[in-house]
């Protein structure tokens, strides 16, 4: 078999030129910002030389928290999106599909505008809206739970998930409506994704949940190749269908709740960086396609970072990832186009 | 007996389609399941598959009640190719093929010789060794096809339902499906349950052909005077005469 033994030779050389990346794209985005700082000085605060300098305060504190934000969300959304669209066999699902980010927003705006009319809740609180975001994300997740055990349908679910989504957006419109200016401003603001929002007191808890949702994905990786075939294929191999969606379902809430709630939106990495992935490796085995999705994502979303910070004003990661997303997005629709969507 | 059926009621919620049915399956038989649109051979064999629950009666697969067969032991069992489009871009025929293999690996999905070796024995079965690292989206429907049987092979279980198998292919892939299935059940002592709609086919493969009707399922050998006789009373009308024996037809003009 030569061409499988060249393939997986491909594959090795792949991951380890991705891995490579990464980590270059990881240093990159700690020295580059709008202080630029130098690499020399970047080393010594990992080594403690510099403890009392103002660069070391910028890197420890914020960089590198920013960055490594940067790698669990792109690889948090990445991989939430793979889940997805193997599960409604749908190759534009993705973790907004399912109306986890849509909770997460009405959780989000529950908390500022109808918080900020009652005097005794923190409505700066940052955990607040952490905790918010969380349980609206859960909230829809449960819904969506209960609806997939009425309906066997997968496409049928990806509507109901798309009409739940609109729910949501009006609702939030609605109470925009309500709220007081200084609720909307930080609503907006929330609403732009920032990357720096996660300080290392978030940090010890983003990390654990996203290596939580991102283990179950690793361990259901074989039932996700039975699943590709389609539920009737996947029953008639042993999987048991009815609790694998359960648990793909609740890695990607885990995955899309947390990191929505920790960074606010970003758009479009979770359905173009598995598409990315996909073609890259030129394969549908999520025993490649997993970990591929999680490096891409990782890697994009360090991306995306860097180049919000060129200018002297940091660009919101939203539009980045959008510019980049979007275009694919487009891509995607027009090639499938040919055959049949 | 690796099959049978007791007074089973086939059907969706409120429609009974078919009622009563007794049928077995015996180890290194071809069945040709036969009938009109309509009738119930997809939902015979659906719910055969398990894909649907019968409306009343029961089912043993190897002397045990299918309800009480878990999914991984039903898996281990019997196999299925269905009329189900699979379309999964960048997917290679071998990989398809290997999750036949599901129910015989680990939680991993570690594929040993012997995994390698039953899948590489299956695509050679459906003469496509020679397109074993194509994207599957680039094979034609026939070719689909025979993957998809090669797939339900390298599952190595000893009964196999195929949902008209030969639906999308070309006379020469049609003869050779039906010679490829008949020998599997020969060599490989395997039970094996078409539904198809070429009566010609049928008649001169099968070990036993089911005939479906309105009012039930007749089975016996392909040249039981009965069965010939069900065969000209089912499919003839107006337009066209039935050759019992070759399974061809004449057009009254």
């Amino acid at each position: 078999m030569p061409i499988n033994r060249t393939n997986s030779h491909r594959n090795t050389l792949l991951f380890i030129g991705l891995l490579l990346l990464c980590a270059l794209f990881f240093i990159v985005d700690l020295v580059f910002g709008s202080i630029s700082i130098p690499l020399s000085d970047v080393i010594k605060s990992f080594t403690g030389q510099n403890e009392q300098s103002t660069y070391n305060e910028i890197i420890i504190n914020f960089r590198l928290p920013k960055a490594l934000t940067a790698i669990l969300a792109g690889a948090a959304l990445s991989v939430a999106g793979l889940l997805m669209q193997t599960l409604f066999q749908n190759p534009l699902a993705g973790p907004d599909v399912l109306g986890v980010s849509s909770g997460a927003s009405l959780g989000v705006a529950l908390f500022l505008m109808v918080g900020s009319f009652l005097p005794f809740v923190g409505i700066h609180s940052g955990l607040g809206i952490v905790i918010a975001a969380v349980i609206g994300a859960v909230g829809i997740l449960l819904l969506m739970l209960s609806a997939s055990v009425k309906i066997r349908n997968s496409v049928s679910l990806l509507i109901i998930g798309i009409m739940v989504g609109s729910m949501t957006g009006a609702m939030v419109s609605i109470i925009q409506n309500y709220s007081n200016p200084d609720a909307l401003k930080l609503f907006v603001v929330w609403t732009l994704g920032s990357l720096s929002a996660v300080s290392w007191t978030y940090m010890q808890l983003m990390a654990p949940l996203v290596i939580l949702g991102l283990g179950i994905s690793f361990f259901i990786q074989k039932q996700l190749n039975a699943l590709l075939l389609g539920e009737n294929y996947a029953s008639g191999l042993g999987v048991a269908v009815f609790r694998v969606r359960f648990l793909i379902i609740i890695a990607t809430g885990i995955l899309a709740g947390a990191t929505t709630a920790f960074t606010g939106p970003i758009a479009f990495i979770g359905v173009a960086v598995p598409h990315i992935a996909r073609g890259l490796f030129r394969s549908s085995n999520h025993k490649i396609i997993l970990p591929a999705s999680l490096l891409c994502g990782s890697g994009l979303l360090l991306v995306c970072d860097i180049v919000s910070q060129i200018s002297i004003y940091t660009i919101p990661i939203n539009a980045i990832s959008s510019l980049f997303g979007a275009p694919l997005i487009i891509w995607i629709i027009l090639t499938n186009g040919k055959k049949q969507v | 007996m690796i099959l049978s059926t007791k007074s089973l009621s086939i059907g969706y919620k409120k429609t009974c389609i078919q009622q009563h049915l007794n049928l077995q399956i015996r180890t290194g038989e071809m069945i040709c399941l036969i009938g009109p649109n309509g009738c119930g051979k997809s939902t015979l064999l659906r719910t055969l598959c398990g894909l649907q629950k019968p409306i009343s009666g029961s089912f043993e697969l190897k002397e045990k009640d299918f309800k009480l067969l878990t999914t991984n032991e039903k898996a281990l069992l019997f196999a299925f190719v269905l009329t189900d489009k699979v379309s999964i871009d960048n997917m290679t025929v071998v990989d398809l093929v290997f999750t036949g293999r599901y129910p015989h690996t680990t939680w991993l999905g570690n594929r040993t010789k012997k995994d390698k070796l039953k899948v590489d024995e299956a695509i050679d079965m459906v003469h496509l060794s020679h397109k074993k690292n194509s994207f599957i989206n680039e094979l034609s429907d026939g070719e689909k096809q025979r993957v998809m049987i090669a797939k339900a092979l390298a599952q190595d279980t000893a009964l196999i339902f195929l949902d008209e198998p030969s639906s999308h292919l070309d006379l020469p892939n049609r003869v050779d499906i039906m010679l490829l299935l008949h020998r599997l059940a020969k060599e490989t002592n395997k039970a094996i349950v078409l539904s198809t709609h070429e009566l010609d086919l049928a008649i001169q493969t099968a070990d036993k052909l089911w005939l479906m009707h309105e009012n039930g399922v007749e089975t016996g050998e392909p040249d039981s005077m009965k069965i010939k006789i069900l065969i000209e009373k089912t499919f003839a009308s107006n337009s066209v005469e039935i050759d019992s024996t070759t399974g061809n037809f004449k057009l009254k003009i």
